[in-house]
């Protein structure tokens, strides 16, 4: 009886044994937690269906193995390992695990002890929250807010630069406006009138163009430059700014009987979008005046200088000539130097004259059409003999066949020649000097040269060649006599006839001038 | 040349004494892993063939069978799939690592003589035939002998046992150390009345 009492006490226990191992298993199932079970040195004992699933185990596989094997780094098992030694358990522990593929797992672990009566630890539960995808969307978060802050600096420094930049465009700005005050103060006490056109517009008009106009300022600025072209005072100077199309220019314009200005205009910013015309008047009545007075002076002076030294030339003629008795040698030598003397005289006054004629605009008195090379050939022909004299080799070239004519003032051809062969031959000690003529048909021009092996001029002295009373140091030092004006004479006679003069020279080996005549029917 | 012969099954349905269902299960999982449902039902043709009706379907872990059931199975599979004593022995391995039995009765102490004293207890939970006594334990020179006594079936038997304590042993010791079982004397070879299993660790 007694045995029939354990019996079916033992089979009901199995009975709830069964029950509570089919509870355990299906809680095992069931459970959506990865767990596992482990001996006390953590080799695995157990494993649940989510604890193989997120390792990408079979189930038992890894049944035996150590719970260690599966910590990513060796070492990161290590404090689990301590704390559940010391604590018995542990709760949301971080760590990263690798599944059976290798990747990497981030889970938060917690565990605890499984004690016997003794308190003893005989196992060890395991359970596992994977964090992965928030561990990744954290990191994904925390580069976000890197680069947020990256960028929030990066605004920051941008923005500081920025402030630095508008600091030194206020400082520039107030620079900027102090010049600017600076150059208005300028440009209002300017002795010389300022006129800017822009785009057609004037948009500068100082005071003393105000004054030269008889115009405000105000009137002027910010108007049409077109509409001041019926005006009278502007209208000439506007035809004469627009016909000077060059970008640098000077040009005397006389305003008005008492007001002659020179005319200076230079563009700023040609061809670009915002064209603009600066236009200078500096006003030269004064030195007009000046200048004609001493012209008229110099006229005068040498018009009454010139009668006298005509009757002296005269006399002198007579007494060398013989004809109020026979001259001593002695008294024809003083009076051959007093003849020299005296035609220096005249020449210097007939130079002087021409200069003030050039200056006056009376100076070409009379163009015919003329023959320039039986002109040229004529002019020449009395220095070859001078020539030959100093021991010189001469050459002269002229064109062949049939040339055309020459609208020209023959005095003053004849003259220019002269003067450019009276250098040359003055200047000359050794050596060659080369006449030459030619005719250009494609420009319709002649062509004069004289080529000498002179004493040249130096390079600094060269752009004064052409100037008034202009004597180089060397030709002063070889010949003490001329007036320096014989080039200048020269320049105005064949600029006058439309044609160009210029010259090619070495100091200590010669020199070559040029002078080109068109071929221009005047009457 | 067959692995048990017909005297030996009936010698062996003689034997008295009951098993837990659990032990059935470790050794169908072993079948079903290396075999699949083929081999499995194979063997339970073979069982029947000897005589019983053994389905492993109906066979729940915690029930107690009939021990020589237990025998037969491991027979069957080593009759049916010609397997040595090493695969015999890797299917006693396995089974600790599948056992419910181990892991809900058997506490695992890393400390080997509290080890020690769990192994009696765990026999007597799971069979009601045979007992397992620790003859000895050596510390310092790590060995401990366990003498199983009253509970001989077949020298294959022995091996699967062999398999089953060196896994369960290696539980409790941390991965990769040294721990071994092996059967050191056979009542079936050396004139012992137990079978005597020598446990070596490091």
């Amino acid at each position: 009886m007694e045995n029939d009492f354990f019996k079916k006490r033992e089979n009901e226990l199995v009975e709830d044994t069964i029950v509570l191992g089919k509870a355990v298993k299906s809680f095992w199932e069931v459970l959506p937690i990865p767990v596992c079970t482990t001996s006390p040195v953590f080799i695995i004992l157990e494993t649940g269906k989510w604890f193989d699933a997120l390792f990408g185990y079979e189930k038992n596989e890894l049944a035996g193995e150590s719970l260690k094997e599966l910590a990513f780094k060796k070492d990161d098992f290590e404090e689990i390992i301590g704390r559940l030694s010391g604590e018995r358990k542990i709760s949301n522990v971080e760590a990263i695990l690798r599944n059976k593929d290798g990747e990497k797992v981030s889970v938060l672990v917690s565990a605890i002890a499984q004690e016997d009566d003794h308190g003893e630890v005989f196992s060890y539960l395991f359970s596992f929250i994977d964090v992965t995808l928030i561990k990744k969307t954290e990191r994904e978060l925390q580069e976000k807010i890197k680069d947020s802050v990256r960028n929030a600096r990066e605004l920051t420094d941008s923005k500081q630069a920025l402030m630095n930049i508008l600091e030194d465009i206020e400082q520039e700005r107030k620079k900027a406006e102090t010049e600017r005050d600076k150059t208005l103060a300028i440009i209002k006490n300017f002795a010389d009138g300022l006129l800017m056109i822009e785009g057609g517009v004037i948009t500068l008009f100082n005071p003393k163009a105000a004054e030269f106009f008889k115009i405000s300022e105000n009137e002027a600025i910010g108007r049409d430059a077109q509409a001041f072209e019926k005006h009278e005072m502007f209208s000439s100077l506007f035809k004469l700014i627009k016909q000077k199309d060059k970008d640098l220019f000077r040009e005397e314009f006389r305003m008005a009987n008492d007001l002659i200005l020179e005319v200076s205009g230079v563009y700023i910013g040609k061809g670009e979008a915002c064209e603009a015309r600066m236009i200078i008047l500096h006003d030269i009545t004064r030195e007009k005046m000046v200048e004609r007075m001493k012209t008229e002076f110099v006229s005068i002076a040498a018009h009454q200088l010139r009668t006298p030294l005509s009757a002296i030339k005269w006399i002198l003629s007579m007494l060398l000539g013989g004809d109020v008795g026979e001259v001593p040698p002695e008294q024809r030598d003083l009076l051959e130097k007093s003849y020299q003397s005296n035609e220096r005289m005249i020449r210097l006054v007939n130079d002087l004259l021409n200069t003030t004629r050039i200056e006056e605009g009376k100076f070409l008195a009379k163009i015919t059409s003329q023959d320039i090379k039986e002109l040229v050939r004529s002019t020449v022909a009395p220095f070859k003999e001078e020539v030959k004299r100093k021991g010189l080799d001469f050459s002269f070239q002229l064109p062949s066949g049939r040339l055309p004519k020459v609208g020209i003032d023959v005095e003053k051809i004849r003259l220019t020649i002269q003067n450019l062969m009276d250098n040359a031959l003055h200047y000359t000690k050794q050596g060659t000097i080369k006449v030459a003529l030619s005719f250009d048909k494609n420009e319709n021009n002649f062509l004069f040269s004289i080529t000498d092996t002179g004493i040249g001029i130096s390079k600094d002295e060269q752009p004064r060649v052409f100037g008034k009373f202009f004597r180089a140091v060397s030709a002063i030092k070889t010949e003490t006599e001329g007036s320096g004006l014989g080039l200048f004479i020269a320049k105005n006679i064949i600029e006058a006839h439309g044609g160009k003069i210029w010259f090619e020279s070495k100091e200590g080996i010669g020199s070559t001038f040029y002078f080109t005549l068109p071929v221009i029917a005047r009457s | 040349m067959p692995v048990v012969s017909e005297q030996e099954i009936k010698k062996i349905l003689r034997k008295k004494g009951k098993v837990r269902g659990a032990a059935f299960q470790s050794i169908g999982d072993f079948i079903l892993k290396r075999k699949g449902p083929d081999g499995l039902a194979r063997c339970e043709d073979q069982i029947k063939k000897w005589g019983v009706d053994f389905h492993l379907s109906e066979i729940a872990p915690l029930v107690w069978y009939p021990i020589a059931w237990g025998a037969l199975f491991v027979l069957a599979a080593q009759d049916v799939f010609a397997w040595s004593e090493t695969e015999i022995r890797e299917m006693g391995g396995d089974g600790p690592k599948i056992s419910a039995i181990v892991k809900l009765m058997f506490k695992l102490f890393p400390n080997v003589e509290q080890l020690a004293g769990q192994i009696p207890g765990f026999w007597r939970k799971n069979y009601t035939v045979g007992e397992i006594e620790v003859a000895s334990l050596d510390k310092a020179k790590k060995v401990m002998i366990l003498h199983l006594r009253d509970c001989a079936f077949h020298p294959s038997l022995c091996r699967y046992i062999e398999g089953f304590a060196e896994t369960t042993f290696r539980f409790s010791r941390p991965k990769n150390s040294f721990a071994q079982v092996k059967e050191t004397r056979c009542s079936f070879n050396d004139n012992v009345p137990y079978e005597e299993y020598t446990v070596r660790w490091e």
